[in-house]
Parts: structure tokens; sequence; C-alpha cells
């Protein structure tokens, strides 16, 4: 049984957790090179695996501890492997990435962001514990703040890594609304997120091939005329 | 027993596949087994409007007749477009191991298709669609130009995105379930657990798995990878992503609607009802303006779907019975229309509708097809769809929704008249004078997979088996709704 102080501790490392693990989406936005992108994305998978094992701590839920386990295993060590593997080429050219938009508009813009999700979540976590009140905002604010990442990037790689980090965000929430999700769901949304690298790191392999680089919003090929 | 085969078959084709044996045995096995699979999904189907549900594994695999009519339609599309894809992949330009890769895709990604309708637990149906996407990117950009990989690209990025909103969607809803006491994440789980949801929790969270799906689906205004990557894909592979967005997406949509729409004040079939109007809307002005015939038959997928829904959220169950109607007729027709437009694509080597003149004097046999294919999909008498559309504005008028059923038709005039007029361009008219191709070979299993595809089309506007009404009937009354 964990004691009251102890819970206070715990939830005050969980929030601690919480404030790193924004601070990783705020890196996904401004790293300027793909291996940067992809530090942050680690990072950000370490930070939500932590929150999941002192969640499951709080919550009493063996669930959260193997699936703080899960992500070690899923995110944190075989999807850097796995994209070292499938997209190489693109990984190791070592150049500057390109956005559409400024790094320090981009990053106002997120903080902008932040409060939307705060705002939103607020409503829904009236009388909810302490782990939902920072779990959901937080974990909402990485989502929308991934969702514009995506828009802003335009090379092959960082827009993926955005993507995986959409997902992140959903389970950061998730952890903290639902400790006893089925883990079925949680393997499942891990087994996602390895084919989606799979799958995206060939296929931007290929787009590197084809056009020597991954710079896939100047494509400019298609489109209704 | 007939569930479990129905994942099985798709299972024993992967494992032929990976055989060290020729594409073309493989493939011409993966067309016997499916069309096997046919004949499952009808025995099926008849057993369920005798008994629905049929049960595998209770709580896990379980098919009503609502998950009967989609896993008709999805197995019927696969065995067409896959007889196409064995004539398709006899072109001399793909190696041999490129076609047994195309046939290793096509098969996992209908292995997730067939999944949808079969799972009952929530996070699996949600994995079965997103693998759904995941498999069919390198169906997509199989033709590896860079335009083909752009639009691969493209599609995999915004349909993944919406799975990850849907994820976050789910979450939710997995919260909303708990807080109501409910543990058991399936469709009768939460069906028995609505009544006690919090509201702003249920709509926050269907709002994002609208949004999610609605982008695999998509529903206008998160449709921009579709015109391309169905420009790019090849012919049966668009038809199948046909199935997929007007006819298993819809089905997830209209279960999760029938479902929270019973969660007092969460405005589901509201928010539905407006999607499905926009998409209907939207799509009727892009077939209007479109310069592609492929494009044009994918805008057509996406009025079609928003048709569906509109008629799924109308609140008489009469309405909803044409929806899943028109969900039928439109998936029967949609095959036929892009395996038509592939045999004419064949034809004459073009994919503008300004370039394409006269296919019926090149080919009067090729030109009457697509002309039947075209006229049934715009919804005009006497083929399957235009029952369906005029039972949906008859039943909607009826049940009070008038202003609904006058955008609606609207629409369907709209496409009606843009997709004939686009049509007779194409077909009719004179051939242009530098036109001297030689005559191509059409692949005998192309021809085959338009006539097998063409059957239920002819027949479905005269009669209709009473198995399929049984459960049109049956599948309405998981969409909830009242009876006038």
């Amino acid at each position: 049984m964990v004691t009251h102080p102890m819970m206070s501790w715990l939830n005050a490392l969980n929030q601690l957790m919480a404030g790193f693990f924004l601070l990783c989406s705020f890196g996904l936005i401004a790293a300027a090179q793909v291996t940067g992108c992809m530090r942050f994305y680690v990072l950000q998978s370490l930070f939500l695996a932590c929150s999941a094992a002192l969640l499951g701590m709080l919550d009493h839920s063996t669930e959260l501890f193997i699936v703080a386990g899960i992500y070690i295993i899923a995110k944190v060590i075989m999807i850097p492997v796995l994209l070292k593997r499938t997209a190489r080429e693109a990984m190791i050219a070592r150049r500057e990435l390109v956005q559409v938009l400024g790094v320090p508009s981009s990053l106002l813009i997120a903080l902008g962001l932040t409060l939307l999700a705060y705002y939103i979540a607020l409503p829904l976590t009236a009388g909810a514990n302490s782990g939902i009140r920072t779990g959901l905002p937080i974990g909402l604010a990485a989502v929308f703040i991934a969702v514009y990442t995506i828009t802003v990037r335009r090379e092959a790689l960082p827009q993926m890594l955005s993507l995986l980090a959409i997902e992140n965000g959903a389970f950061f929430a998730g952890d903290a609304i639902a400790p006893h999700f089925p883990l079925i769901g949680e393997l499942a949304a891990v087994f996602d997120v390895l084919m989606i690298v799979l799958v995206l790191g060939v296929l931007s392999t290929q787009v590197h091939r084809s056009l020597g680089n991954t710079t896939v919003g100047s494509l400019a090929q298609l489109g209704e005329d | 027993m007939w569930i479990g085969l129905t994942l099985l078959l798709p299972v024993v084709a992967i494992l032929i596949t990976a055989l060290p044996v020729r594409a073309a045995v493989a493939g011409t096995a993966a067309a016997l087994l499916a069309a096997l699979n046919v004949a499952v999904a009808v025995t099926i189907a008849v057993q369920l409007a005798a008994h629905s549900p049929v049960t595998l594994v209770p709580g896990w695999l379980a098919i009503d007749s609502f998950g009967g009519i989609v896993l008709l339609l999805e197995t019927f599309g696969a065995l067409t477009a896959l007889l196409f894809s064995v004539g398709y992949l006899k072109s001399p330009h793909i190696s041999d191991r490129r076609r047994k890769r195309y046939l290793l895709w096509l098969h996992l990604f209908l292995l997730a298709l067939y999944a949808i309708p079969l799972l009952n637990e929530l996070a699996l149906v949600w994995l079965a669609l997103t693998l759904t996407t995941l498999f069919s990117v390198f169906l997509v950009s199989f033709e590896r130009t860079p335009a083909a990989l752009e639009a691969g690209w493209k599609y995999a990025l915004l349909t993944t995105l919406g799975a990850a909103l849907a994820l976050l969607g789910m979450l939710l809803l997995y919260w909303a379930l708990t807080r109501a006491g409910g543990s058991d994440f399936t469709w009768h789980g939460l069906t028995r657990a609505a009544g006690k949801m919090p509201v702003s929790i249920v709509s926050l969270a269907f709002l994002l798995m609208l949004v999610g799906f609605g982008t695999k689906a998509a529903l206008i205004p998160f449709h921009a990878w579709l015109p391309d990557a169905y420009s790019q894909a090849p012919f049966p592979v668009c038809a199948m992503l046909s199935i997929l967005e007007s006819v298993a997406i819809p089905y997830v949509i209209l279960r999760l609607v029938g479902t929270l729409g019973a969660v007092h004040g969460s405005h589901a079939p509201q928010w539905l009802l407006a999607f499905g109007l926009v998409s209907a809307g939207g799509a009727a002005l892009l077939i209007l303006q479109t310069h592609e015939y492929k494009r044009l038959f994918a805008y057509s997928t996406i009025e079609n779907t928003g048709i569906i829904l509109t008629a799924g959220a109308m609140t008489s169950s009469h309405v909803k019975q044409a929806a899943l109607w028109q969900m039928i007729a439109h998936g029967f027709t949609k095959p036929v229309v892009f395996l038509a437009a592939g045999i004419m694509f064949m034809l004459v080597g073009k994919l503008r509708i300004s370039e394409v003149r006269g296919v019926l004097s090149k080919s009067w046999v090729i030109g009457s097809v697509v002309m039947l294919a075209g006229l049934a999909l715009a919804g005009a008498p006497p083929f399957a769809i235009f029952l369906s559309e005029l039972a949906i504005l008859k039943n909607g008028m009826m049940g009070g929704q008038a202003w609904v059923v006058m955008l609606l038709a609207a629409f369907m005039i709209v496409s009606f008249c843009a997709i004939t007029y686009h049509l007779f361009r194409m077909v009719l008219g004179r051939t242009p004078e530098d036109s001297a191709r030689d005559r191509p070979v059409i692949a005998l299993a192309c021809r085959w997979a338009l006539v097998l595809a063409l059957v239920p089309v002819l027949v479905l506007g005269w009669w209709m088996p009473p198995f399929l009404h049984h459960l049109i009937t049956g599948g309405a009354a998981a969409l909830g709704g009242t009876s006038p």
C-alpha cells in the first residue's frame, strides 16, 4: 500500500515527467536535424514510460507496469534500430531541415496550442484525481503540437516522427485516464507504431532514392489542376 | 466455424504467395481462394438471415446482420479485384518479384479488411482499420514513379494521422466507459453502458473518432490525399480502396453512432449528418470540375459515402435501411466502374477526360460496358443505386427531415449530371485523328473479372435475394432509430 506522503511525492514526480514530456514536443519542432528529431522522440518515449510506471504505482495497475516495459522495448529500443535499418540514407544525410515557418513563431504557436489543450481538458477533469488532471491536458497538448509539427515539417522522416509523437501524446493521456485499458489495446497500438516505422521508413527510402532528397512537401507534381 | 474460414483463407493465400512458385500460379490460387471466400460470406449471410449474430469466440469474434452485409461486399469486391490483378500483373514491365510483392500486400490488406466486421473489441477494430492503410501504401505507390511515391506518402501520412486521432478518441471513450461502471470494450459492452456515460467526454471522443476515421474515409474536408492516391494506384487497388472507404469505414462510424447516439445530449447523429452532407455536396461539386476519370470515380466514392452516412444519421429506421441498401448498391457497382475504367485505360492509354473520345467507336464492347457501369454509378434507372437513392429520399421525406432530403436530392442531381456529362464525352464523340494506336491485347482474367463484377449490378436493380433483404432489416436495427 502506498502511503499518503509517498503518494504526493509520486504525483509530484509524475508532474515533472509530464513537464519533460511536453518539452520534448517543443524539441521536435525546434530540432534542426533528423537525428535531433529522433533523439527528442526517444527521450519523449522514455518519459512516457516513466510516467506509465509512476501511474501504475499510483493507480495500483499492474497493466501499466507492463505497458511501461512495452514502451521501453518498442519505442526506446526497437524504433531507432528499425529506422536506422530502413531509412539509413535519409537518416545520415546531415543537413538543416526545411520548415515552412521559422522556429520562434512555431514555438509561440505551440504555446498557444498548449493553452487550448488546457481549455478543452479542464472541464472534463472536474473531480478527477491528480494523475488525470496532469495527464489529460499535457497529452492533448502533445497531440496538438505534433499535428502542427507535421504540417510545418517538409521532410519525410521528421513528419513520420511527429506522427509517432501524436501516438505518444494519446497514450500519455490514455495511461492517466484509463489505467486499466485492455492490454490488447496497448499491444495493438505498439504493433501499429512498429508497422508505421517499417512501412514509412521503407517508403521514405524509396522517395529518397527516386528524388535524391526527402523533401516531400516540395513535390508539386500532383494536385487538382 | 465459417467466420474462422473467412480469416483463414487470406492467410493460406499469403502462405502460397510466400512459397517459391511463379506469381501467375500464386495469383490464380489466390483468385480461387477468393471465390471460396465469397461462398463462405454468402453462407454466413444466409445463416445471419435466419439467426443473428453468428459467434465464433464470444466477445471477440462474432458477426451480426450489418457485419454480414459488409463482409459480403468486401469478399465479392476482393474476388473481382484479385482476378483483374492477375491480368494486370501480366504486363511485361513488372518483374516476377514485384508481382509477388503486390499479391502479398493485397492479401495482407484483405485480411485486415475482413477482420473489421468480425472483430468485436474496439481496440482491435481500430488496429484492423489502421493496418488496411499501412498494407495498402505499397499498392498505391506500386508504379514506383516519383508521382506514385508522393501519392503513397501523402496517403500513408494523412490516414495514419487520422488513425492516431481516432486512437485518442478511443482512449477517451474507454474512460467514459469506466466512468459508467463498464469495462467490456466491445460494441455490446458500449451499448450496455451508453446510458450512463458522461456526455462531455463522449462528445469529445466521438468527434475525435469521426475526424480520425473520416480522414481515412476521405470525408470532405479531410480528403487531401484521395485524388493523388487514386490517380496513381492501379485500377484494382482503386476498387478495393473504394470498398474500404464506402463500406468498411462507414460500417465502423455508423456502428459508433448507433451506440453513442443513445448517450443523451452527445449530438452524435447531428455531427454525422453535417459531415455526411458536406461530403456529399462537396464531392458532387468536385465531380463537376475534375479532369481525370480516375479522380471522377474517386470523388463519386466520397459522394456515396456522404450519402450513406447522412442517411444512416437520419432518425427514421426506414431511412437507415435505405442507407444500407445504398451501401450494397454502391459496393457492388464501384468495382465494376473501376475495372471497366481499367480496361478502357488499356484501350486508350490516357487518363485525362479531355483526351479520351469515341471509346464506343474504337471498341463497342468496352464502350458499352463503360457506359453501363457509369450510368449505374450515376444513379440511372433501372440500376440498384437509382432505387436506393429513391428509397432514401422517399423515406427521408416521410420521416419528416425535409430539408436534409432536399439537399441530398440536389447533390444527387448535380453528380448525376456531372457523371453522365463526362461519361458521354468519353464514350461517344469523334475519335481524335492521331489515335492510330494498335489494339491492345486485354488479358482474359481482366475480361472475366469485369463480366463477374457486372452480374450483381445487372441483377440487383430487378431482384434482391431474400437473405439480403433480411440482412438489411436486421442490420438497420443495429443503427437505432425510430419507426414512423
